[in-house]
């Protein structure tokens, strides 16, 4: 995003203060003064790196799908799992709602979110918003909220370590790239800066609207 | 209870003595009486409505689903004929007996101290507000950030156990089972994440002007 905050007023969103933000250069964060909680980062084409970040990690997300994700070996048998087949799995065991809360919380939310985040920069970047694109803005928030692809991950590498002593266990290309997927996927996040995708979206709309009114 | 809809608080968001509130999508200033936000006609709302209410409602809800997943088992697991099932507690003193101490601290500190640490800092945080004993807003934000941070990674014990039911499916060699508790679980943490969402931190700094 080119634009430079310069004096914007916003209002913190953890403490109601009213707060002036001047402006930032690269690499510098807007805090609340009163309650500390950051408003605003400043990073040079944030809004390039967030898109190029979200649509990668829907890359890695699809080819962790592809491949076998774990090798299990116990005294000759042997078992190769994929991303899927442990929702699969549990759906046989008839968990049903467990196994819809994995499938939702490791593949379906991440791959809805990435493609939601690289959705909404597009927009930006070819000037095709509207006062509406807020509210996607609003649903990425709720999703964010309920993010947990990278706890899943971590309870991967437990559960593996519990296996180690009991099994030989190999893991497939189909992890790496899950792993992969984790740190574009909080990459993507940490760029994700709401004020200034607002700001961004406001200041099309408006020249929108002055264009409207000179024409 | 104390959290009626308050006003915007009078000092902190006024300009020319105009009150302002903010608008929580598009991120504008808007005057305090406007209903609707000017720019993306979203409603607002200077305070979350009825927040401590509906956060105790979702604490308590948690609490009860923390008794089972407590209680009922978690995993079973099927080795040559033998059956283990085992609870929480009883899979992390398994885990400490046969020296995996890593793993067995990080589902200790996952699945017991913080969902207990954490039920007890929301109770802290909605008595200090409810009765205003307590009126230290910077302390309290840290609290709040700190449970708004924490609740998810409680997560981590139900996917250990799904996904070594799914891996673990050798017929009687090995098979591993989800017990009850493993919903029960996840259920507590859904609750206790709705509740930690449901305060709104503005009304720490409401009773300190």
């Amino acid at each position: 995003m080119n634009d430079q905050l310069s004096d914007i007023r916003v209002i913190c969103h953890e403490c109601d203060l009213l707060v002036c933000i001047g402006q930032l250069p690269d690499g510098h964060k807007a805090s609340c003064p009163r309650c500390g909680c950051v408003l605003s980062r400043s990073v040079s084409n944030s809004l390039d790196r967030m898109l190029i970040f979200a649509v990668t990690a829907l890359i890695c997300l699809l080819f962790s799908n592809l491949f076998a994700y774990v090798n299990l070996l116990v005294q000759g048998q042997e078992r190769e799992i994929s991303l899927l087949e442990t929702v699969q799995v549990l759906f046989e065991l008839k968990e049903w709602a467990l196994s819809g809360f994995m499938l939702v919380i490791i593949i379906g939310l991440p791959a809805f979110f990435t493609t939601l985040i690289s959705w909404l920069a597009i927009a930006i970047k070819l000037q095709r918003v509207s006062p509406r694109t807020i509210s996607m803005m609003r649903l990425i928030g709720y999703l964010r909220f309920w993010n947990m692809a990278e706890i899943f991950f971590l309870g991967i590498l437990i559960s593996m370590v519990k296996v180690a002593s009991l099994a030989h266990i190999e893991v497939g290309l189909s992890f790496w790239a899950y792993a992969l997927f984790n740190v574009f996927f909080i990459a993507t996040l940490l760029h994700y800066d709401k004020l200034r995708l607002a700001l961004a979206i406001r200041q099309v709309v408006n020249e929108k609207q002055a264009i409207a009114r000179v024409v | 209870m104390k959290n009626r809809r308050s006003p915007v608080s009078s000092e902190t968001s006024s300009l020319h003595g105009q009150q302002l509130q903010g608008c929580h999508d598009c991120c504008t200033v808007q005057p305090a009486i406007n209903v609707r936000c000017s720019f993306c006609q979203r409603k607002l709302h200077a305070r979350k409505r009825y927040s401590l209410q509906h956060s105790w409602v979702f604490l308590v809800t948690a609490l009860i689903f923390y008794v089972p997943a407590n209680m009922l088992p978690i995993m079973t697991t099927n080795q040559i004929g033998k059956e283990t099932i085992s609870t929480i507690a009883g899979g992390v003193v398994l885990l400490w007996d046969q020296g995996s101490y890593l793993i067995a601290l990080i589902i200790l500190v996952a699945s017991l101290v913080v969902p207990i640490a954490k039920f007890i800092a929301l109770i802290t945080l909605y008595l200090s507000k409810q009765l205003g004993i307590y009126r230290d807003p910077q302390n309290k934000i840290i609290i709040y950030r700190a449970i708004e941070f924490v609740g998810r990674w409680s997560m981590v014990d139900v996917f250990v156990v799904a996904f070594l039911a799914s891996l673990i499916q050798l017929g009687n060699l090995m098979s591993v089972y989800p017990g009850p508790a493993a919903l029960a679980f996840a259920g507590m943490v859904f609750f206790s994440m709705l509740a930690a969402n449901s305060i709104d931190p503005k009304l720490f700094w409401d009773d300190d002007e």
